[in-house]
């Protein structure tokens, strides 16, 4: 089962199709979204107000949409509201205006589940009502690693979904959509660490095929070999043209392992780690040419 | 009379060395270059004197060379030695700078072609001498043939056994030749032969970091600290998984020699090795300025293809396509290498038909090395698609070169699969068409991956007989055509 974060962050990104913008990843900018859209939070208290109705709610879409479909959704979809608390982020927020629907849900809770339910509800919403301060700090450090969706739309939506996979995959999450996470709001922007630490073989963006990069990360088969042999024996060893200083560059693409791949680096008792270390071909040439330049004196 | 005096002299000096004494040796080359003209005479009197640590001595000859010249490479290269044995290393960077912008070539050796054609017309007309050997083979390994050297070497030692100098050269050659057990063995004898000698101690540890299985015993020689010991030890510890003792070790060696990119590259590695992408991309982008600026052409490559790789492991695919686009602008012989990594950024950037694009680029128009390609084009699913697309583009009859470049495309595509007898098919149709050596070439392997051994020597033979192939597939072929070496 979802958490109702999980739920509100994917009904936000299906309704309003928000995009990473200068302000910050998606989940940061979603939670302050959450936290000013009026639109966004008729449906938290709808949600609140049905009480253990929640589980029946289900805001997600059946299966992730693929490229075509979101650049069609995303040229599709008009333009997401301005609220005028919306759009000033980081300023102080309007008060959230009393609405009929509310009463509304309150009275029909009240007259289903009577009048301990309905003080429970109060003392909830009390709990939920805005502050005067916006709830998360979004990061405005020019040190963003996206472009604006205007001027690269492709990577936009990649790094759209990409940000919220990650919501969606958080675990241990507070079923409180708006609880403010300490990690979220101390991350930095310019480099998520969940993309960065994974490797990159292994990413798979928007739900779509994992990414196949061969120099990212070293191969099983790979990584047993030194260098050189990799040069000189791939699988059609007869095909491949001889080994040249050239040829050796390829040596940068492996991640300096000859034993075992970085995975199985395992810390041993002395603090130092059991993986062997291949000088990479740029300390190899580096090296040969400052060999060289003693070779006079 | 003139020959006569100068093949004395070389005796004499000879004898000098024989006997141990270097300063003799430089006295009596030195007094013979007072009164000759030639410039290999004073290239020899400078380098017995660089030997001799007399710096000052040796460059009135270099100065005297200078003016007989107006300038070449040997006198550079001997100017660069004085200038970093007299510590002057930004002098030092900027002579080494010079002499590769001037005699550099894209493979990153030298050209030294004039001054060795001096150097052996000298020696056919007059005579040799140890010191003048030395000087003849260094020159080798800084064109890039080592193997040229050993032999030159191996005089030299049979002359002078007790001189540790040419064990020491000798020893970086066959390294460079992959000789690395031989290499152990003969700078083991450099060490005994002069214990104090830092630099053959301090190559003993690098050849013997190269046998893995020797790791453990590398000790390099406990000498005032140096850029080079600090980095020889970086590697060693970097090898035994030793990150923190490494950075140390990098970063006093960036500390001593603050012009070289090599503890730059160091500090990057063990980012690199560490999983610390970012901060690899910081250090390699720092060994890549030192590198351009210091006249470290041949690593230039490397170094941004190592900062293209970690910016990539860091989902960094707009910084990783930004250098690898600038890479391939600059050295657009390693397409391939380029093309491979920006099909990687293109995949991140989300961009398949850009990274179909650059692989099929790579792999209709390099000259060699296409096999990463083809394998990259596996890697991707694409292999259907591809031969799909350049069936469709054959059957509309285009010009014979393009029709070239689509088979050889096929070729590289059906070798990749295992389907050798399609490739040779393939690979004749276009070795008749258009003729180059390496078309021939990629006959000879196809049919040789097919059994087809009579005709793999025939496209070998084919091959070498055409001026057109490449001086590397050349070497690599064996002398009785049965296979590549």
């Amino acid at each position: 089962m979802t958490s109702l974060q999980e739920r509100l962050c994917t009904w936000v990104q299906v309704n309003h199709l928000y995009q990473p913008t200068q302000n910050g990843p998606l989940n940061v900018y979603l939670r302050h979204h959450v936290a000013h859209c009026l639109h966004c939070q008729h449906e938290i208290e709808a949600i609140q107000i049905l009480g253990t109705a929640v589980t029946k709610l289900d805001f997600s879409v059946p299966t992730a949409p693929d490229d075509a479909s979101w650049a069609r959704l995303s040229a599709a979809l008009p333009q997401r509201e301005f609220h005028p608390a919306t759009d000033e982020i980081g300023l102080v927020t309007t008060p959230r205006p009393v609405n009929l629907r509310n009463v509304a849900y309150g009275a029909m809770a009240c007259a289903f589940a009577g009048v301990a339910f309905g003080a429970i509800y109060f003392q909830t919403s009390r709990g939920e009502a805005p502050v005067g301060t916006p709830q998360v700090a979004v990061n405005t450090s020019p040190n963003v690693n996206v472009k604006a969706p205007a001027e690269k739309e492709d990577t936009a939506l990649a790094f759209t979904r990409e940000q919220a996979k990650q919501v969606v995959n958080l675990e241990n999450t507070s079923s409180d959509p708006f609880a403010k996470s300490a990690a979220v709001s101390e991350q930095t922007v310019a480099l998520p660490l969940a993309v960065a630490k994974r490797a990159v073989s292994e990413k798979s963006v928007g739900g779509q095929k994992p990414l196949i990069v061969a120099s990212a990360t070293p191969q099983a088969f790979n990584a047993t070999v030194s260098d050189a042999a990799m040069e000189v024996s791939p699988p059609v060893s007869a095909d491949q043209l001889p080994p040249t200083p050239r040829m050796a560059l390829r040596t940068s693409a492996v991640p300096l392992q000859n034993v075992a791949p970085m995975d199985s680096a395992m810390t041993n008792h002395q603090g130092t780690t059991s993986a062997s270390y291949m000088p990479s071909a740029a300390m190899e040439l580096t090296e040969s040419q400052n060999r060289l330049r003693s070779l006079l004196q | 009379m003139e020959t006569q005096r100068i093949a004395t002299a070389f005796r004499n000096a000879d004898d000098a060395l024989r006997g141990g004494n270097i300063r003799k040796t430089a006295v009596l080359l030195g007094d013979l270059a007072k009164v000759e003209k030639n410039v290999v005479v004073q290239w020899t009197a400078a380098l017995a004197f660089i030997q001799l640590r007399d710096l000052i001595t040796a460059n009135q000859f270099l100065a005297k060379a200078q003016a007989s010249t107006h300038g070449d490479p040997v006198t550079m290269l001997l100017r660069h030695a004085a200038q970093s044995l007299a510590g002057s290393d930004a002098a030092a960077n900027a002579t080494w700078l010079e002499i590769t912008r001037k005699y550099g070539t894209d493979t990153g050796v030298l050209d030294l072609a004039l001054p060795l054609r001096s150097i052996k017309e000298f020696i056919e007309m007059n005579a040799s001498c140890c010191i003048l050997m030395l000087l003849h083979a260094d020159l080798y390994q800084f064109v890039g043939e080592p193997k040229a050297s050993l032999e030159v070497y191996r005089r030299i030692i049979k002359q002078q056994p007790e001189w540790s100098r040419p064990h020491i050269n000798y020893g970086l050659a066959l390294i460079s030749s992959g000789q690395v057990d031989e290499a152990i063995r003969i700078l083991e004898r450099a060490v005994a032969l002069d214990p104090n000698d830092a630099k053959a101690a301090l190559l003993l540890g690098d050849a013997r970091m190269r046998d893995g299985a020797r790791v453990e015993t590398t000790e390099p020689v406990r000498t005032k600290a140096s850029p080079e010991l600090s980095v020889t030890q970086g590697i060693a510890e970097l090898k035994r998984g030793n990150l923190d003792r490494a950075r140390s070790d990098f970063k006093a060696a960036r500390g001593l020699a603050p012009l070289n990119p090599a503890p730059a590259i160091g500090l990057a590695d063990v980012e690199r090795f560490d999983r610390n992408y970012v901060k690899a991309a910081v250090h390699y982008t720092d060994a890549l300025q030192l590198a351009i600026r210091g006249g470290y052409a041949s690593s230039e490559p490397a170094i941004r293809l190592s900062l293209a790789d970690v910016y990539i492991a860091a989902a960094r695919f707009h910084e990783a396509m930004e250098v690898l686009e600038t890479g391939l602008k600059r050295f657009p012989h390693l397409m391939d290498k380029w093309n491979v990594r920006r099909a990687d950024a293109a995949d991140g950037l989300r961009n398949p038909a850009l990274a179909e694009q650059v692989l099929r680029t790579a792999l209709e128009t390099v000259e060699s090395s296409e096999v990463e390609c083809a394998f990259s084009i596996q890697k991707r699913g694409l292999i259907e698609k591809c031969i799909l697309t350049y069936q469709v583009e054959l059957s509309k009859k285009p010009n014979p070169a393009r029709r070239a470049q689509i088979q050889t495309a096929l070729g590289h595509i059906y070798a990749t699969q295992g389907d050798h007898v399609a490739a040779y098919a393939i690979r004749v149709d276009v070795a008749k068409s258009r003729g180059r050596g390496i078309d021939w070439y990629r006959v000879g392997t196809a049919a040789l991956a097919s059994q087809k051994l009579v005709e793999s020597k025939d496209a070998f033979r084919r091959a070498l007989a055409s001026a057109s192939l490449p001086s590397d597939v050349r070497k690599a072929l064996s002398p009785d055509l049965a296979i590549p070496k």
